[in-house]
C-alpha cells in the first residue's frame, strides 16, 4: 500500500481529528501541538552513542569468563562493587555508579538494516509506514522555526541518506543536521558545517529572504509532499544557522587542545566533543555513531581497537559534563541494532545475536551502578527480565521527559504511539 | 503476451499504446472511485519533461519556443526531439550509473564512475538495446586487454560470487536476495540455498578427469556444497565447452531471455518510478508475487511492448511521457486527490527530488551557460563538479528531501556566488532599456521556465525599487531568489 508521505503534522493531525468527529478532550491522550508545549516538564537532552554493526556486547558488558564462549578478555571490577566490565573500559568502569547496563535486550531481528530501524524508532519496518527516529520524537515539542541549531543534529551516521529523512512522518522540519556524512575528509574538517558565511558583497539580504519565503509559502500550498516542504524548512533552518554565534559552537578549535586530545582525536572522539557543545548550546538531541561492529572476521582484535576509541571519549565526555554541570540534565545512550553470537565462529569472529545483548543508559534521570536483567551462563538467552525495544526506548523517553504513548498522526493516517503500547518503563532503570 | 503491437509501425507505437495504457488507467481511476488530477500547463510540462528525458531545465529560448508553440502535438514532438537529442544519452548514462552502480557513489569504488559512466553514455548513443547492455556488463572479460568499462560492474563487487549474486539480482531482475544470503527469512521467498546456488554461476567451474565440469560453490558456515541453478525452476543446460566465464554467460544468457519473468518488469518497473515517482512495484527491489502491481494491466502491456521492440529504453521513455498520468500537475486541487488510504493508483503527479547532476547542470542553465559546454571529459573531471554533486547525491532521486547542508551550498556555496555574475544576470545589466517587468519575466523564464505571476511581480516590485535603475545587486539578489526557491530546487 502506498500513499504520500504527510509532512506538516499538526495541519493533517487537525484534519484527520475533523474527519473522525472527534471532540477535543474526548480522549486524553490524544494532545495537539499547543497542548503539548503547555504540559511539557522540564526536558532533558540527550546523546546517544550508536555503534554501528552490531557491537559484540558479550565482549564488553555481560563477560561469559571461564566459559568456553567468554573469548580472551578479563572482567575487571568497577566503581561499583558487585559489576564488572571488560578490562579494556578502564576509564568507563570508573563512572560505572552512573551507568546501567541493561543486559537482557532481545529481539527478533537479525537483519542489518530491519535490525536498526527497529532500534532507532522503536518499531520493525512495516510497508509504506515512515516511522521516525528517536531524535526527531525527542526534537518535536522542541521545535521553533527561530531555534539557531535544528533540534536533532546526526554526526557521522554510517548512512546518511537514510538519516537525513530520519523525520519520517513527524515531517522533514524534524530531519536532522547531518555532519560528516558519508565523507572521507580528515578529522577537523568532517565535523565543520560548510558554507555558513554568507556570499561576499550580496546586498539586499532581509528583502531576499523574505521574498524566498514567500515564494516558497505559495508554492508548497496545495502541494502535500515532503519533497518540497523539506526545500522551505532546510531554507528556514539554514538561515538560523548561518548567524553568527551559531556557527562558533561548531568550531571546535574553541575548545584547549589537552580538551580535544582528552576525548581522542579521531571522528568518534571529537564528535562526542561536539556533541557536549550542541547539548551545552541546548539542542535536545544527538547522535555520534562510532562504525565498524559488524566483527564476522578478527572480532577481538577488531572490538579491542574499538572499544578503546568509546572508553576514552565517553569517559571524557562523563567528565566534561558534570564538570560543566550538566550531567544531570543528559541522558546518554549506547547501544547498536543488536549483540553477537556468543559461540566464536571458525573465523575467530562472532555472527548476529539479536536475541540477548546490552544497551546502556547513563547520566540524566538514570538510576546507575547497576546492571538490569541478565543472561544465562553461555550468554544465548535472557534469563532474568527480558527487554524490548519498545521498553527501552520508553525508559529513555522517560528520563528525556516526553510522554511515550503520546500518539502522532502518521503519514498513512493511522495514528501511531511516540513508543508502541507494549512497552513497559523499566522503573528500577529510572531515579 | 505480444499483442496486436507487433503490426504497427514503431513509429506510431508509443502513441498508440500510451492510448491503450490511458485508457486502462482511466478505468482503474473509475473502479477506485477516486478524483484525478489536472493536466500540466504547457510551462509546467516542459519543465518536467526536458529534466526528466535531458537532465537540466529548458533554457529561456526553448521556453519561449514551446509557449509560443500553437501546434496541437507539440507535447509528443518535444518528447521526440529531446529523446533524440546527444543530452539524452547524456542524462541517462547517468541514470543508470546510479541505478545499476550505486557503489561508484561511494570512496571505494568512485573511480569506477566516469568509466562506467562514458561507456553506458556510448552505448546508449548507439541506441543498443538494454538486453545488450545487460549481457555486455554481465559478460564483460577480466582480461585486462579485452576489458571496457563494463566491467565496472564485476570490480565493484569485487569479483566475490556472493557481491555479485546480491547486486545482480537486485538491479537486473529486481529481486532483493540479501537477508537470503545468512539465512532462510521468514517473509522472503527466498531460501538460502536458493543464494548460494544462483552465487555458484559467479564462480569458476572445477572439473574432475572424465567429468562433466560443475559450477557449485562451498555455503559458509555449513558443510554443503550449491549447485549452480536458476532461482526459476528451469534447468540448465550447459555447453559443450567450459571455460573460466561460461557461468556468468550461461547466467546472462537466462537473465535476459525473453521467457526470464522479471527481467523485463524490472527495467520497465525501474524507468516508471523515476519518471512517475513511485514504481508499478514498490520497493523496486523486490518483484516477488509477495508485491502485487498497483496496475497490472498497465504493467503487462509496458513490458510486453519492451520485450517487442527488443528492450528499446527510449521508446519506453517516450510511451511513458505521452501518458495522461505522467502529464498530470502535481498541485492538488483537492487534498483527497493525494491523500488517500487506498494503494498509490498514479491519480497525480507527486513532487519528485533531483539528482545532484540535475540541479548542477540546470543551474548552470539557468545563468546562461551554453549547453554544449558539458559534453567534454574535463568537464565531468572538474573536482568542483564533483564535491557539489557529492553533496547531492540521494539515494532515490524521487523521494530526495533538501537537507540543511544542501540549502545552505546553494544559498552560501561558491557556485552561487559564480553563476550570479553568470550571461543570464550580466544580460539583463547590459540592456537599461527593459522594464522591471520585463526583467522579472527574463529572469523567470530563465529559471523557474515560466511567466511571473502578476502577485510575485508585485512583491519584488514592492521589495526592491532598485530594480526599476536596473541595479545590478538588485538582480542579483532576485536571481538569488529564484535558483534557492523551493520550485527550481525539485521536479514538480
Amino acid at each position: 500500500m502506498i500513499t504520500l508521505p504527510r509532512t506538516d503534522n499538526s495541519m493533517s493531525r487537525r484534519a484527520w481529528l475533523a474527519s473522525c468527529g472527534l471532540a477535543l478532550g474526548a480522549d486524553w491522550r490524544f494532545s495537539l501541538p499547543q497542548a503539548i508545549a503547555a504540559n511539557s516538564e522540564r526536558r532533558r537532552s540527550c546523546i546517544l552513542l550508536w555503534m554501528s554493526g552490531g557491537p559484540s556486547t558479550i565482549d564488553l558488558w555481560d563477560l561469559k569468563s571461564g566459559h568456553q564462549n567468554g573469548g580472551p578478555f578479563q572482567e575487571i571490577a568497577t566503581a561499583t562493587s558487585g559489576l564488572k566490565f571488560c578490562e579494556h573500559l578502564p576509564q568507563l568502569a570508573r563512572w560505572s555508579d552512573q551507568l546501567a547496563v541493561v543486559r537482557s535486550l532481545t529481539t527478533k531481528e537479525g537483519d542489518h538494516e530491519r535490525a536498526t530501524h527497529l532500534l532507532r524508532t522503536g518499531y520493525a519496518p512495516q510497508g509504506a509506514i515512515q516511522f521516525p527516529w528517536l531524535g526527531a520524537l525527542t526534537a518535536q515539542g522542541h521545535r521553533s522555526d527561530s531555534a539557531e541549531i535544528p533540534p536533532f543534529v546526526s554526526i557521522s551516521p554510517q548512512r546518511a541518506a537514510l538519516a537525513q529523512r530520519a523525520g519520517g512522518f513527524l515531517g522533514p522540519q524534524l530531519n536532522p543536521l547531518i555532519l560528516a556524512g558519508d565523507d572521507d575528509v580528515p578529522v577537523d574538517q568532517a565535523l565543520k558545517v560548510p558554507n555558513l558565511a554568507p556570499i561576499p558583497g550580496l546586498q539586499f539580504e532581509r528583502e531576499r529572504f523574505e521574498l524566498l519565503e514567500k515564494l516558497n509559502s505559495r508554492f508548497v500550498s496545495g502541494r502535500a509532499g515532503a519533497v518540497e516542504r523539506s526545500a522551505q524548512s532546510a531554507v528556514r533552518s539554514s538561515r538560523s544557522l548561518s548567524q553568527q554565534d551559531t556557527a562558533k559552537v561548531f568550531d571546535l578549535t574553541q575548545e584547549p587542545d589537552s580538551h580535544r586530545d582528552a576525548y581522542g582525536r579521531n571522528l568518534f572522539g571529537q564528535g562526542l566533543l561536539l556533541a557536549r557543545r550542541l547539548v551545552e548550546h541546548g539542542v535536545p538531541f544527538v547522535d555520534v555513531t562510532l562504525d565498524g561492529w559488524d566483527t564476522h572476521n578478527n572480532n577481538f582484535t577488531l572490538v579491542q581497537n574499538l572499544v578503546g576509541i568509546f572508553d576514552r571519549a565517553w569517559a571524557a565526555l562523563m567528565g566534561d559534563l558534570k564538570d560543566r554541570g550538566l550531567l544531570e540534565q543528559t541522558t546518554i545512550v549506547w547501544m547498536g541494532e543488536f549483540g553477537r553470537t556468543p559461540k566464536i565462529n571458525g573465523n575467530v569472529g562472532r555472527d548476529h545475536w539479536p536475541r540477548a545483548f546490552s544497551a546502556v543508559l547513563a547520566g540524566g534521570g538514570i538510576a546507575g551502578g547497576q546492571a538490569y536483567g541478565a543472561t544465562s551462563a553461555d550468554g544465548t538467552t535472557v534469563e532474568d527480565r527480558p527487554v524490548s525495544v519498545p521498553d527501552l526506548l520508553a525508559t529513555i523517553c522517560r528520563a528525556v521527559g516526553i510522554d511515550p504513548v503520546r500518539q502522532n498522526v502518521s503519514n498513512v493516517n493511522r495514528p501511531i504511539r511516540v513508543v508502541d503500547s507494549s512497552a513497559q518503563v523499566l522503573k528500577e532503570v529510572l531515579t | 503476451m505480444l499483442s496486436c503491437i507487433s503490426s504497427v509501425t514503431l513509429g506510431e507505437t508509443p502513441q498508440k499504446l500510451a492510448v491503450q495504457i490511458d485508457q486502462e488507467l482511466r478505468t482503474v481511476w473509475k473502479q477506485a472511485g477516486i478524483q484525478i488530477g489536472t493536466r500540466t500547463s504547457d510551462a509546467e510540462f516542459l519543465r518536467r519533461v526536458t529534466l526528466d528525458l535531458v537532465g537540466r531545465i529548458p533554457t529561456t529560448f526553448e521556453v519561449r519556443e514551446f509557449l509560443g508553440d500553437q501546434s496541437p502535438d507539440k507535447r509528443e514532438r518535444t518528447i521526440d526531439r529531446l529523446l533524440q537529442s546527444p543530452e539524452y544519452a547524456l542524462h541517462w548514462a547517468n541514470v543508470w550509473r546510479h541505478e545499476l552502480l550505486p557503489q561508484s557513489d561511494t570512496p571505494a569504488f568512485r573511480n569506477l564512475a566516469v568509466p562506467f559512466e562514458s561507456w553506458l553514455r556510448a552505448e546508449l548513443r548507439n541506441k543498443s538495446s538494454y538486453r545488450s547492455l545487460v549481457q555486455e556488463i554481465m559478460t564483460a572479460s577480466m582480461n585486462r586487454d579485452a576489458s571496457s568499462a563494463a566491467v565496472s560492474f564485476l570490480a565493484a563487487a569485487e569479483m566475490k560470487p556472493a557481491n555479485l549474486a546480491a547486486n545482480s539480482s537486485r538491479v537486473f531482475l529486481g529481486i532483493n536476495l540479501d537477508c537470503a544470503q545468512c539465512h532462510d527469512h521468514p517473509f522472503a521467498r527466498w531460501s538460502k540455498q536458493q543464494f548460494w546456488q544462483y552465487a555458484a554461476f559467479f564462480t569458476a567451474p572445477t572439473s574432475a578427469e572424465g567429468q562433466t565440469p560443475r559450477l557449485e560453490i562451498a555455503i559458509p558456515e555449513s558443510s554443503d556444497v550449491a549447485q549452480a541453478q536458476w532461482l526459476t525452476a528451469d534447468a540448465v543446460t550447459w555447453p559443450a565447452s567450459v571455460d573460466r566465464e561460461t557461468g556468468r554467460r550461461v547466467l546472462a544468457t537466462w537473465m535476459t531471455s525473453s521467457q526470464n519473468p522479471y527481467f523485463a518488469r524490472n527495467a520497465v518497473n525501474r524507468v516508471w518510478a523515476h519518471l512517475m515517482g513511485r514504481g508499478l512495484v514498490e520497493p523496486v527491489d523486490d518483484l516477488s508475487d509477495l508485491n502485487a502491481p498497483a496496475v497490472p494491466k498497465v504493467f503487462d502491456l509496458l513490458t510486453a511492448h519492451f520485450i517487442a521492440t527488443d528492450y528499446d529504453l527510449a521508446m519506453l521513455i517516450a510511451t511513458i511521457a505521452r501518458l495522461e498520468a505522467y502529464q498530470l500537475t502535481s498541485a492538488s486541487a483537492h487534498k483527497s486527490i493525494s491523500n488517500t488510504d487506498g494503494p498509490w493508483l498514479f491519480q497525480t503527479m507527486p513532487v519528485r527530488g533531483l539528482s545532484g547532476e540535475q540541479i548542477y547542470s540546470s543551474l548552470l542553465t539557468a545563468a546562461g551557460t551554453a549547453v554544449q559546454s558539458r559534453e567534454t571529459n574535463s568537464y565531468y573531471a572538474t573536482s568542483d563538479r564533483e564535491r557539489f554533486i557529492a553533496a547531492f547525491t540521494p539515494d532515490r532521486p524521487a523521494r530526495a528531501q533538501r537537507s540543511v547542508l544542501q540549502a545552505l551550498e546553494l544559498m552560501n556555496g561558491s557556485l552561487s556566488a559564480e553563476l550570479l555574475n553568470g550571461k543570464t544576470v550580466s544580460a539583463i545589466s547590459d540592456a537599461p532599456f527593459l522594464s522591471t517587468g520585463d526583467k522579472l519575466e527574463t529572469l523567470y523564464l530563465a529559471t523557474l521556465n515560466r511567466q511571473p505571476l502578476p502577485e510575485e511581480t508585485a512583491d519584488f516590485q514592492q521589495a526592491l525599487p532598485a530594480l526599476e535603475q536596473g541595479n545590478p545587486d538588485a538582480l542579483k539578489a532576485v536571481f538569488w531568489v529564484l535558483i534557492n526557491s523551493a520550485e527550481f530546487g525539485v521536479n514538480y
